[in-house]
């Protein structure tokens, strides 16, 4: 089932660059258009020199379950409560998310546990030249 | 800086170690990266002071489903139906023979800012979503038809109150709600909501819904549908999940960090009194001595517009009253700019606070909500005094 869905969405940004080809060329759009290349799991991680996740099932969870529509920094880049990541994975797999049932209880403990509201943002990739603006009020607490 | 810049090679190499032909949605090499896929794409604060006018190829990006196919223009059709006495199937042509009219206005992410909840609160659950900080707002000459010319020709019967509105962009998955939004019809038919086919004077980037998108000035951005196909006027407003569920906001403010049931919110939708500064950036270096250019904008929400800004060079202790540049119109935001001469070394925080028409002002920090929507808090710089 998890391979057909990959199948499914690969096919269809495949028939979204086949037919970016036919712009017309009185358009303003952009000379280059969107061939939008899915990426592996393990490229979307790398090209944000990975996200210090430890490995295990429920990062390949993650990977094979989330990534098929959306980035991995749609996670790391978030710092929900449990509760918050219940909600937020039981609403991808009303999505249609692939992610097994059975595993869904560990992947939001660890999304819990690893990108929780106490652990500290990122300041981005490694090529991020400044720390994030405060937000106006006192300086954070950590 | 705003969120994650990344500089031309860094970014060249990224898509060369992962995406392939993945192309450019936009100047890349200055807009900061809030998600890859689909794209969210913020403008960097120093690129938005450049100019009244946000320039089409750094203006942010925010994608729900990623873009569309692109839509050759001789193909696109927008369909008119539901409580309508005539059901309409316009081509582009069609549309640009309604007399066209040009609206500058703010088009704001109902979602700008959702980063600084987790700083504002620091004991509470962050809300979900994309983290913008401050780079989901630009501010445009929006080009087309007037809506209500082109619901007048279709005729709107009586008991209409909202419209479905869609465009050509799908999910990856056929599981996954499509991208409907419904619309109350009292603001499609203002005399500024339009069916957008030019931006600054250019038409429409692919990126920003070429060849048509909805204009709905005043409110959250995700009202402003790009690649708009469809319109169905209704009775009643639909329960499609990016208004039923989805762009909500808490009918009461609870506690931080908890969850709220969509039955106890309503739509957010008209945006509310903010400003930016552009100008000095963070963790910049000045000088005793030295006059120093304080720059940003303020704007507000539908029927109002910034009537103040007053800055602080202490953080917070003291304000002045900036100087406002011309309201080039009630929905464009407005420069506002004070010169301002350090006196003494030491770090210090620069602050802006915007009041507008109505007299709502900027608070330090908005209400926390699930969805982290609509933050204006106030923003601020911290800087570096140096001895001259």
């Amino acid at each position: 089932m998890r391979n057909a869905l990959v199948i499914v969405a690969i096919l269809t940004l495949a028939a979204c660059s086949s037919a970016a080809k036919t712009l017309d060329a009185t358009t303003s759009a952009p000379a280059v258009v969107a061939e939008v290349t899915p990426m592996s799991a393990s490229q979307d991680m790398a090209s944000f020199g990975g996200t210090n996740l430890p490995a295990g099932r429920e990062l390949t969870d993650l990977q094979t379950s989330c990534q098929i529509c959306h980035s991995s920094d749609m996670w790391y880049t978030q710092r929900l409560s449990k509760p918050m990541w219940d909600a937020e994975v039981t609403k991808m797999m009303k999505f249609g998310s692939p992610l097994p049932k059975n595993d869904k209880a560990a992947v939001v403990a660890y999304l819990a546990k690893y990108l929780g509201p106490t652990v500290p943002r990122r300041a981005g990739p490694p090529t991020a030249t400044a720390p994030p603006l405060s937000y106006g009020g006192p300086p954070p607490a950590r | 800086m705003d969120s994650q810049r990344w500089s031309r090679t860094g970014f060249l190499a990224a898509l060369g170690a992962g995406a392939g032909a993945l192309a450019l949605p936009s100047d890349a090499a200055v807009m900061n990266m809030v998600n890859q896929r689909p794209y969210d794409w913020a403008t960097p604060l120093d690129e938005l002071g450049q100019s009244l006018y946000t320039p089409n190829n750094i203006f942010f990006i925010r994608s729900h489903m990623g873009p569309p196919a692109t839509t050759p223009a001789d193909t696109w059709r927008l369909t008119v139906d539901g409580l309508v006495d005539r059901p309409l199937h316009l081509t582009l042509a069609d549309l640009r023979a309604f007399p066209k009219h040009e609206v500058p206005a703010v088009l704001q992410c109902a979602g700008n800012g959702r980063f600084y909840y987790g700083d504002a609160y620091p004991d509470a659950s962050h809300p979900a979503g994309a983290q913008w900080r401050t780079g989901g707002v630009g501010n445009a000459r929006w080009g087309g038809a007037r809506v209500r010319d082109v619901l007048a020709k279709a005729g709107v019967k009586a008991g209409a109150h909202f419209s479905t509105n869609f465009g050509r962009d799908n999910p990856v998955l056929p599981t996954t709600p499509k991208f409907v939004r419904g619309i109350e019809l009292a603001k499609l038919m203002d005399e500024d909501t339009l069916l957008v086919y030019e931006m600054n004077g250019t038409p429409l980037p692919y990126y920003h819904g070429f060849p048509v998108r909805l204009l709905v000035p005043g409110w959250a951005a995700d009202h402003s549908v790009k690649w708009i196909t469809n319109m169905t006027l209704t009775d009643r407003i639909t329960s499609a999940f990016w208004r039923g569920i989805g762009y909500r906001y808490p009918n009461t403010i609870g506690k931080p960090g908890v969850g709220v049931k969509p039955n106890v919110e309503h739509p957010v939708t008209v945006l509310n009194v903010k400003s930016i500064l552009t100008a000095p950036a963070t963790h910049s270096s000045v000088k005793v001595g030295a006059p120093v250019a304080i720059n940003g904008f303020a704007w507000s929400g539908d029927g109002a517009y910034a009537t103040a800004v007053d800055v602080s060079t202490d953080g917070g202790a003291t304000w002045v009253p900036a100087t406002l540049g011309e309201s080039p119109g009630k929905f464009a935001w407005r420069t506002f700019t004070l010169t301002w001469t350090p006196k003494t070394a030491g770090g210090t925080r620069i602050m802006a606070r915007a009041k507008d028409n109505r007299g709502a002002v900027q608070p330090m920090k908005s209400p926390w909500n699930p969805g982290g929507y609509i933050w204006n808090g106030i923003h601020s710089v911290d800087v570096e005094v140096s001895n001259a």
